[in-house]
């Protein structure tokens, strides 16, 4: 199995979890010793004395993306399953810069502020309680404007690779080499701001960060720009596909987590026969953009079925989202997975291997005793039908 | 007094043991980033792991308003907001940042500030940029963790853009805070 190994089912979410406060560990580990929880050294970085920020973090998104991109080439991950922010342009331009002045002004980011509670700090401590109490004001204000706001500028899963039209490892690498000239040349202002940062010297820093905002500007207005270019490439993003029982069949019994399948029957009662990993959202619910947002952005794939009625074709789909419309509704599921075949009929032209195949998908998703359909055997969660563990992802 | 910058930052006596080299100290956590994806499948995070905690905590003291909020109700829509990743995650960072600042021999209760800046004043500041910036991070469904590194090292469009403009905040409002750091 390549990786992702927790989305296909490798192992349970009690395992995901240990293995998660590990990787936490690695990651607090880390940011504390490259100085991450630190206010001042933080702050550092916008008066350019002290890039050890701009540093570490350009390292890392490197050495993942190269690691990302890398080992999906050779094959020993697939890129479909991992989580990928889908784009929001708007609220990601507001917040991006709302961000960055809670950063200066707190001297913290939500993540080093643990890292420096965690050492003591409590400028540290009351900037993680700020945090907590913007999240609780967000909530509070949600609704209206700021929430048609939050769904604005909808891409779903974009990436630049996909919206320069290059190779993702070619332009990881010129990300990386962008990168290394980039850390030539904040070593030279470093070299030209030490020691500078004196009261009396601040007025020269600015000049420099002034024009560093300058350019950060410019540069967002080059991606503004391009994203209004791609807005079309979204919109035929946006999409409806057609989805055989057999198919969705196949894909469950392989163990894989990572579709989202909503069951839209309205009037189903709890615990009533549906598809394993399911979950119930009426269609109601669907016209709301909030729902798709926050739990069904970043699957890889949405697949939404009926009653046979026809109402996941009317389900109206907000920007960026493609979804796949199983043919026939749960009806047509019953009748090509759950039911015994009739006896003469086309199923008897179909060749043994088919059959056997049929066979084995029945007697999965029917209980019945059968040779398992694959040599590592149904996963546990699915078998049971139950919840899908699959952590929403993110930051979100 | 100029000498309290480079006193804080700088002197060995007062910060323990040497940070890492910060090219070292990328190439690790990229690694870390790295292992996340691999193994999880999802990059890393910090306030949506803030997010859960604080909806557990109102959710038995408001359960209507947050049951009827648009926002916060989907955070308990798949069962116990707190068996999630990004909990664990956060978790993990505060050990991690725990025990890599004891063997340091970084762990001290400070207040950090500029020379010039008040106790009052610094506090003050913290709070209002967390407030800024929590926010922020749920308006733009993520943080610096959640959208700049990971979504960056996923080549993720709007990650990029998130990124750029963090940089744009900061460096725009820097010469309006600067007695609070230099």
């Amino acid at each position: 199995m390549s990786a992702p190994f927790f989305p296909q089912n490798a192992f349970g979410l009690g395992a995901g979890l240990a293995l998660t406060v590990l990787i936490g560990f690695g990651f607090g580990f880390a940011l504390e010793r490259g100085g991450f929880g630190s206010s001042r050294r933080l702050a550092a970085q916008f008066y350019l004395y002290d890039m050890t920020v701009f540093k570490v973090m350009f390292t890392a998104i490197v050495t993942a993306m190269i690691g990302i991109f890398g080992l999906a080439r050779v094959g020993w991950l697939d890129i479909d399953l991992i989580w990928i922010n889908p784009t929001y342009l708007w609220p990601q331009i507001a917040g991006g810069f709302l961000l960055g002045v809670g950063f200066i002004v707190s001297g913290y980011c939500p993540g080093t502020a643990i890292v420096a509670s965690a050492s003591g700090k409590v400028d540290g401590v009351l900037a993680l309680l700020g945090v907590t109490a913007g999240i609780g004001l967000f909530g509070a204000a949600y609704g209206g404007g700021l929430e048609a706001f939050h769904h604005s500028g909808a891409f779903g899963r974009l990436l630049l690779s996909d919206l320069i039209g290059i190779d993702p490892l070619i332009l990881a690498l010129g990300v990386a080499l962008m990168a290394g000239g980039a850390f030539v040349g904040v070593e030279r202002l470093e070299r030209r701001f030490a020691g500078r940062a004196e009261p009396g010297r601040a007025p020269r820093i600015v000049r420099g960060a002034g024009i560093a905002a300058t350019g950060s500007l410019i540069l967002a207005g080059i991606v503004f720009l391009a994203a209004g270019h791609s807005r079309r490439a979204a919109d035929l993003a946006t999409a409806r596909e057609n989805l055989a029982p057999l198919d969705l069949a196949r894909h469950i019994v392989e163990g894989a987590r990572d579709w989202s399948i909503i069951d839209l029957r309205e009037a189903m009662e709890e615990g009533s026969e549906t598809i394993p990993g399911a979950v119930r959202i009426g269609s109601a619910e669907l016209a709301d953009p909030a729902v798709w947002t926050d739990r069904l952005a970043g699957h890889q794939r949405i697949v939404l079925f009926d009653g046979g009625d026809g109402a996941a074709e009317r389900i109206a789909l907000p920007a960026g989202f493609r979804v796949a419309v199983l043919e026939g509704g749960f009806p047509a599921w019953r009748d090509e997975i759950l039911a015994a075949p009739a006896p003469s009929s086309a199923a008897s032209q179909e060749s043994t291997e088919e059959r056997r195949e049929r066979d084995a998908l029945r007697a999965f998703f029917t209980g019945a005793a059968a040779p398992a359909p694959s040599p590592s055997g149904p996963p546990a969660a699915v078998k049971a039908g139950g919840k899908k563990p699959k952590a929403s992802g993110g930051c979100s | 007094m100029n000498d309290r910058r480079s006193e804080s930052l700088q002197d060995p006596r007062r910060e323990g043991a040497p940070l890492w080299n910060p090219y070292v100290a990328g190439v690790a956590l990229g690694l870390v980033l790295l292992a996340s994806f691999v193994v999880m499948g999802q990059g890393l995070g910090a306030s949506g792991g803030i997010a859960r905690i604080l909806v557990t905590l109102l959710a038995p003291l408001m359960p209507e308003a947050i049951a009827s909020n648009a926002n916060f109700r989907n955070l308990l829509a798949e069962g116990n907001p707190l068996l999630h990743f990004l909990v664990f995650l956060g978790l993990g960072v505060l050990l991690g940042g725990y025990v890599g600042a004891m063997t340091g021999g970084r762990i001290r209760i400070q207040l950090e500030r500029g020379p010039r800046m008040g106790r009052r004043g610094r506090i003050a500041y913290a709070l209002i940029g967390g407030l800024v910036m929590g926010f922020a991070a749920r308006l733009a469904l993520g943080c610096t963790s959640g959208q700049a590194l990971s979504g960056g090292a996923t080549l993720a469009a709007g990650s990029w853009v998130f990124m750029m403009c963090v940089f744009a905040g900061g460096y725009a409002v820097a010469w309006f805070v600067r007695r609070q750091w230099i």
